[in-house]
């Protein structure tokens, strides 16, 4: 039972059972949505392999994909192709390797 | 035969939420592991001496804001006030909430006001959900603020909407509040005192970093973790200073401060103005936790050994905070034996294994003084999030220095060799191995509560202390 009639009451968006799942993952998609579309633990584990502490964070709620790529020097591009790639049983560790791999700002 | 000393090591994990949401003793899961240690290496086993629990927090949550330990009374602080926030520990925090919050309650309504809000201090921990939230406030009390019309919020630190500027504290951290907190007249925290490796939690810490925005947080961790001087027992530290002095801007009132034994209980409740009763109650927690070091008359001990107790975590990140409390009793190259089931933790957006958030130090593995100069360039560069780095960076740094062997579950043990970590499900095996390494006279040092141990002269109350002065002039 939602407890709407507290004003402000607001758990982290978009972990209630019946909340839609997007199964697309765009720059946009934020953290929390990639998490919730991979339950089984894919998505996290990526990002523990990109050296990323954003399923523990905060911030995941609001964070899009690139932007937490340029937050960790990453490029957004190789980061947007490796969680594309956990639709199909990847990424592949080159894919991984690219996604990790830090740039100068 | 050898003389051994048979010792017995906590070697528990159980969920904050349960830890603080019942009585029920059977819903807890407690073990420990033993090992025989020869008496002639064994320089201290530390088993603290603790007070028996309140037994009702309600009642002493009720005794403590009718006496409070410095400043009025909670009545008398509501008299005249327009609007509240009471601001709580978030879902891995063990501090029961939902037992200590009636007489807040029942105080607020007593003195008619209305415009009341709850606020979690999440900081930049992942925001509770709706479970959480049942088990940490209590159904009653979230029926109670229903009824009311009392409001509850949880930090979001990346929204830059949700706070209110309040300035820049003397250690240059600028400091946006969460709008909810600042635009009230009275402002009281409720958490757990503890001495822990940044000085202290609970008081001024559920301000900074829990309702405040990301950047200040990141601004107050990046400057202070790595200062030496931020340690176990450093309330006057730059890190605990810096957060009460901020507190203190953000115009904290007043805070409630529970200090839990290693069973979790209750045993005391201090509350008063900010920041003399969360002052107070780390006073009182090291006088049961604090010990007289061994060090000056037997030297620093080769090899400690660490266990892992009840109001902890399910993370290794969590449970080991204990190294650095450690590491000022043990020599550099000595060995820290953790004791830490760390059976990972499930949440509503998935499950998380035991060494969750350790894998941040893989890529500066091995830990070396080399590689710890770029966990420090990182630092500055910003490319390390330290709501995160807070912890695992300390206990980097004190791996630069001596080893670290995990026992831990057999479940565990890819990860952590993943990393990088020492880690086995056997203390006699670790034992053994560190026994190899320091020889057959290592000496021995057992703090089965390391996460809350410290020795007494690591203590640093006050600013103005010489040590601390010395030590800024060399």
């Amino acid at each position: 039972m939602s407890r709407t009639a507290i004003p402000g009451f607001r758990p982290a968006h978009g972990v209630a059972d019946g909340d839609a799942v997007r199964r697309e993952i765009r720059g946009s998609t934020t953290i929390l949505e990639i998490l919730r579309m991979y339950p089984d633990g894919e998505a996290a584990k990526l990002m523990s392999q990109l050296y990323w502490p954003c399923a523990h964070c905060g911030g995941a709620v609001r964070e899009p994909l690139t932007l937490a790529a340029q937050r960790h020097a990453r490029d957004p591009r190789a980061v947007l192709i490796a969680f594309r790639a956990l639709e199909h049983g990847g990424p592949t560790d080159g894919e991984v390797a690219l996604a990790a791999e830090r740039h100068s700002r | 035969m050898t003389d051994t000393y048979h010792a017995v090591i906590p070697y528990e994990s159980m969920d904050p939420l349960a830890i603080g949401a019942t009585d029920d003793e059977s819903k807890k899961h407690r073990d420990t592991l033993t090992l025989e240690i020869p008496s002639a290496n064994l320089v201290a086993a530390i088993y603290p001496d603790e007070p028996a629990p309140v037994g009702d927090s309600t009642e002493a949550s009720r005794r403590a804001l009718a006496e409070p330990f410095d400043g009025p009374t909670f009545a008398e602080l509501l008299a005249g006030k327009q609007s509240i926030a009471v601001v709580i520990v978030h879902q891995f925090r063990p501090t029961p909430s939902s037992k200590l919050l009636p007489p807040v309650f029942d105080a607020i309504e007593a003195a008619g006001i209305s415009d009341v809000r709850v606020v979690c201090a999440n900081g930049k921990v992942f925001p509770m959900s709706e479970a959480d939230m049942e088990q940490k406030i209590g159904p009653a009390n979230l029926a109670r603020m229903e009824a009311n019309g009392w409001a509850f919020h949880q930090n979001d630190p990346q929204n830059p909407d949700a706070y209110t500027f309040v300035g820049v504290s003397s250690g240059g951290t600028p400091v946006w509040l969460h709008t909810e907190v600042a635009s009230s007249d009275l402002k009281i925290t409720i958490g757990q005192a503890q001495a822990n490796h940044w000085g202290a939690g609970g008081g001024g810490k559920l301000i900074l970093p829990g309702v405040v925005s990301d950047a200040t947080i990141e601004s107050n961790h990046c400057a202070f973790v790595t200062s030496p001087q931020t340690h176990y027992g450093a309330y006057a530290g730059p890190m605990r200073a810096d957060i009460d002095e901020v507190a203190t801007m953000c115009g904290l009132d007043c805070t409630m401060n529970v200090i839990l034994d290693t069973h979790g209980r209750v045993i005391d409740c201090i509350f008063g103005s900010h920041p003399e009763a969360h002052r107070e109650a780390i006073r009182r927690f090291n006088a049961i936790y604090a010990y007289d070091s061994w060090v000056e008359e037997q030297g620093q001990a080769d090899i400690v050994i660490c266990g892992v107790f009840a109001p902890t975590d399910h993370l290794f990140f969590h449970t080991g905070w204990g190294c650095m409390s450690a590491d000022l009793v043990l020599k550099d190259g000595g060995t820290i034996i953790y004791t830490s089931p760390s059976p990972g933790v499930s949440t509503a957006i998935g499950d998380f294994p035991g060494f969750a958030l350790m894998d941040l130090m893989k890529p500066y593995m091995p830990p070396t003084a080399e590689n710890y100069q770029r966990v420090l360039h990182d630092i500055h560069k910003r490319e390390i999030q330290m709501w995160a780095g807070c912890i695992w960076v300390p206990i980097y740094e004190v791996m630069t220095r001596k080893h670290l062997t995990v026992v831990t579950l057999e479940e565990n043990l890819e990860m952590a060799a993943d990393i990088g970590l020492d880690a086995t499900t056997s203390l006699d095996e670790a034992f053994a191995a560190a026994l190899s390494r320091h020889g057959a006279n290592a000496k021995v040092a057992i703090l089965p509560y390391a996460r809350y141990q410290l020795p007494k002269n690591a203590i640093r109350m006050a600013a103005a202390e010489p040590s601390i002065l010395a030590h800024a002039s060399l």
